[in-house]
């Protein structure tokens, strides 16, 4: 379960930029940013929740600048995700140093850890205790924001607003509907709950801050996104499957299968899984005329 | 019929001396356009007349360089498309505003959505529709997602939409271009009943049959200027055209050409593909076509025509069946030893199969001169003296209006790309050509011109399939008409025996022919 929350997040957090088909491939490079940012804001302020705050509120600034990028500035926004998982992890690296002085590894005592809540009644039932209970507020948040998104693409104008400034943009801005806006706020989505995916990692499972940490589970979220084809539902399960494998792929026993194919399984199942999508999936189901030519 | 819903009052909108530049082109030069209240208004002019962008002026989406709008005897300013719809100015493009993946509900009310405690009210939205439904006389079901529907049905839904905002001025972009001519005449009883209601509508077009049919009055742009407004009652096509053109000898009907001989030049049997994106795939379709015959292929844009002119000339496989040129089996070939074969093929989309857009006119007009370069492995120069030469007298051979063989594609107005296109696959001489929606977005001139030099290729034996979603150039170039519906040929009529209304019964697949096999 615990791996499940930093993909789950990672998942939400580009869901919006599926549908307004900015799809952003630079989360893995945002959660290194936050896992980052959760170690440096943690040691500054020794409050954990003041190291979620700010990290959230660092990962939404950057998403206004990334918005912007895409937007105004027309920067195409697969590579700017390229350039943003590569630039995170040589930052990270360089900041740890520059700032800490420290290779690798930045542990200290000084870093504070997300406390771990236990649901009173479900706590005690043998299987389902340590699954559902025993886990940090932001993993709760994760489940919250599952329910929010589920009733939001329900029961919202703005989500509609997102859907349609990725589906026809033009038909958003005849309708005096704001293109731009939504765009930039999808991004500012993004990177904010990357920057609690991030978090999560390096304030919440452990207290500590590595090179590389987020080891590809951004990419396994990609991965869960671009499967479920902005289902809600779907990519909630998709991304515990995932995380379920990620766990599996740890404890596994080096008897059973080497521990290096064993690490292979998550990613082994998201390529499948988008193999079966690719085969499954069919093109031109419904579409809008649109003469061609003419001035 | 003009409607009887006009008023002889003030009018409800005024443009007086509106002007727009783009860089170097003057869009509009002091245009001005009245419209009164149950009025259909129509907007007629050549491509590149100024009729989108005066509308897009109107609708708030540029901003003019001089002149001003009047509504109700006040002037206003548009900013941006939500001034003009909050002034109750509503219009449906051309290219349809509506996200295929919501259903109808959600599409009328984007931007402006009911809402309850600050979310979506579903209940609102259904119920808003009612009210617009009833007064065009149509019924939707709110919940079906609108990419499933038909372009036709699409196309009220736009209606519904604009009038959702509570429209009283419609502004709509060459409406029929998607439309058959049956849905074509529905579109027209529902303007009509807008207009009698007192709502105003700003018909553009450039199809003066639809625009006689409906207007109440008509406005003539030219070359980004207000050339002259009739009173449709009072005036004839032919003064229109006049004004359209600046010429009076723009000959509208059928193309004057020499009957085809005996004998089969292109021979198809049986030919069936697989599905290639949205266009349908074909099921066993066979003809022939004589020498010096042009045989039309009318349809609905998306029952296979383009899928067959591809098939023809080779750009994609052919599952069975067989393509015979001059008893020359095509099916295993190549586009360019097709092409070698004797089979020439104007694309349907110019911009991005006819002609090099960023590159010159030069290289235009020789690329098949160039294909045949027989130097060794193709180090001699593309464009040799003689190449060049060539070119310049195309140029004049065809009227082609540009500052020379080196100016860029792009800088021609449609008519002139497509007389590039048409000079180099004529000149090939060859023995059959396919031409694809050969006039779209050439102007009346041009299109009279490329027409004869059709007629002229004929005389001289070539056999032309002619595929054309426009009925009217069907109509005035084809001896023999063949129709598609849903991949199919579901019947074969002489032109002169047929008219409009029977193809357009075919066209939507309510009767079907046996065809002779």
């Amino acid at each position: 379960m615990r791996l499940t929350t930093p993909i789950l997040l990672a998942a939400l957090a580009c869901l919006p930029t599926q549908w307004t088909k900015d799809l952003n491939v630079g989360l893995e490079g945002a959660m290194l940013f936050g896992a980052f940012g959760g170690v440096v804001f943690g040691l500054t302020f020794g409050s954990g929740f003041a190291a979620v705050t700010l990290t959230i509120v660092a990962g939404a600034l950057s998403g206004v600048v990334f918005g912007w990028l895409i937007t105004r500035l027309k920067v195409n926004v697969f590579i700017a995700g390229i350039v943003l998982n590569i630039f995170a992890g040589a930052a990270t690296v360089y900041l740890l140093r520059s700032l800490f002085g420290v290779k690798g590894t930045l542990s200290a005592p000084g870093i504070p850890s997300l406390p771990t809540y236990r649901i009173p009644l479900i706590d005690g039932i043998p299987v389902l205790g340590p699954l559902l209970s025993g886990h940090t507020v932001l993993t709760y948040l994760s489940w919250a924001i599952v329910a929010g998104a589920l009733f939001a693409v329900k029961h919202t104008v703005l989500v509609r607003h997102l859907k349609a400034a990725g589906e026809h943009p033009a038909a958003l801005a005849a309708a005096g509907g704001n293109v731009q806006r939504m765009r930039i706020l999808a991004q500012v989505w993004c990177f904010s709950l990357c920057a609690l995916a991030g978090a999560q990692l390096s304030i919440g499972q452990l207290t500590l801050f590595t090179e590389g940490m987020t080891n590809g589970l951004g990419f396994v979220a990609l991965a869960a996104v671009i499967f479920c084809r902005g289902r809600v539902l779907l990519l909630t399960l998709m991304s515990v499957v995932f995380g379920l494998a990620s766990a599996v792929a740890i404890q596994v026993n080096d008897s059973v299968i080497p521990p290096q194919i064993a690490q292979m399984l998550p990613y082994l199942i998201a390529f499948v899984g988008l193999v079966v999508l690719a085969r499954t999936s069919k093109d031109g189901g419904v579409r809008i005329a649109t003469p061609t030519m003419e001035s | 019929m003009p409607s009887s819903g006009v008023q002889d009052t003030q009018p409800v909108l005024e443009l007086r001396g509106i002007t727009k530049i783009f860089g170097p082109v003057v869009a509009n030069k002091d245009v001005d356009f009245d419209l009164k209240a149950g009025e259909i208004h129509a907007l007629v002019g050549e491509n590149g007349a100024g009729k989108t962008t005066l509308m897009r002026i109107l609708y708030g989406m540029y901003q003019p360089d001089g002149g001003t709008i009047v509504m109700d005897g006040r002037p206003v300013g548009f900013k941006k498309p939500m001034d003009a719809i909050n002034h109750g100015i509503g219009m449906v493009h051309q290219h349809f505003m509506l996200v295929p993946g919501f259903t109808v509900a959600e599409n009328v009310t984007l931007g402006a959505e009911p809402r309850r405690n600050g979310f979506f009210d579903h209940a609102a939205a259904n119920d808003s529709l009612v009210e617009p439904m009833k007064r065009l006389g149509i019924s939707l079901d709110p919940e079906t997602v609108t990419g499933t529907l038909n372009v036709a049905t699409q196309q009220k839904l736009e209606i519904i939409k604009v009038l959702y905002r509570g429209a009283k001025i419609i502004i709509l972009d060459e409406p029929t271009a998607v439309l058959t001519p049956q849905e074509t005449e529905e579109l027209f009883v529902l303007l009509k009943t807008l207009a009698n209601d007192g709502s105003s509508v700003i018909f553009i077009s450039h199809k003066l049959r639809e625009v006689f049919a409906v207007a109440d009055r008509i406005t003539v742009l030219r070359n980004g200027q207000t050339i002259q407004t009739f009173n449709a009652a009072q005036t004839d096509a032919a003064s229109v055209v006049a004004a359209m053109t600046g010429r009076t000898d723009v000959n509208l009907g059928r193309v004057e050409r020499t009957e085809p001989t005996d004998g089969t030049v292109l021979e198809v049997k049986g030919l069936e593909t697989g599905k290639h994106g949205a266009d349908a795939a074909l099921k066993s379709i066979s003809f022939s076509v004589r020498p010096g015959e042009v045989l039309g292929i009318a349809g609905v844009e998306g029952n296979g025509q383009s899928t067959l002119a591809e098939t023809l000339i080779g750009i994609q496989p052919l599952d069975a069946g067989f393509i015979r040129l001059r008893d020359v089996e095509l099916g295993g070939l190549n586009v360019a030893e097709r092409r070698s074969k004797g089979l020439s093929y104007v694309a349907e989309d110019r911009h991005l199969e006819g002609i090099p857009l960023n590159g010159t006119v030069l290289e235009g007009i020789s690329a098949g001169l160039i294909r045949r370069d027989s130097s060794p492995v193709g180090l001699g120069l593309a464009f040799p003296r003689t190449v060049r030469h060539w070119s310049t007298h195309m140029i004049k051979k065809y009227s082609i209006k540009t500052s020379g063989p080196g100016a860029k594609c792009s800088t021609l107005s449609g008519g002139n790309q497509q007389k590039i296109v048409m000079a180099r696959e004529l000149e090939d001489k060859p023995d059959c050509i396919i031409l694809a929606q050969p006039t779209r977005g050439v102007d009346l001139g041009a299109i009279e011109f490329l027409y004869n030099q059709v007629a002229e290729a004929t005389a001289a034996g070539c056999a032309v399939v002619l595929i054309s979603a426009d009925m009217d150039e069907i109509l005035r170039l084809s001896d023999r008409v063949l129709v598609m519906y849903g991949g199919s040929i579901v019947a074969e009529q002489q032109t002169d025996a047929t008219s409009r209304e029977e193809l357009g019964m075919y066209m939507v697949g309510a009767q079907t022919m046996k065809v002779g096999k």
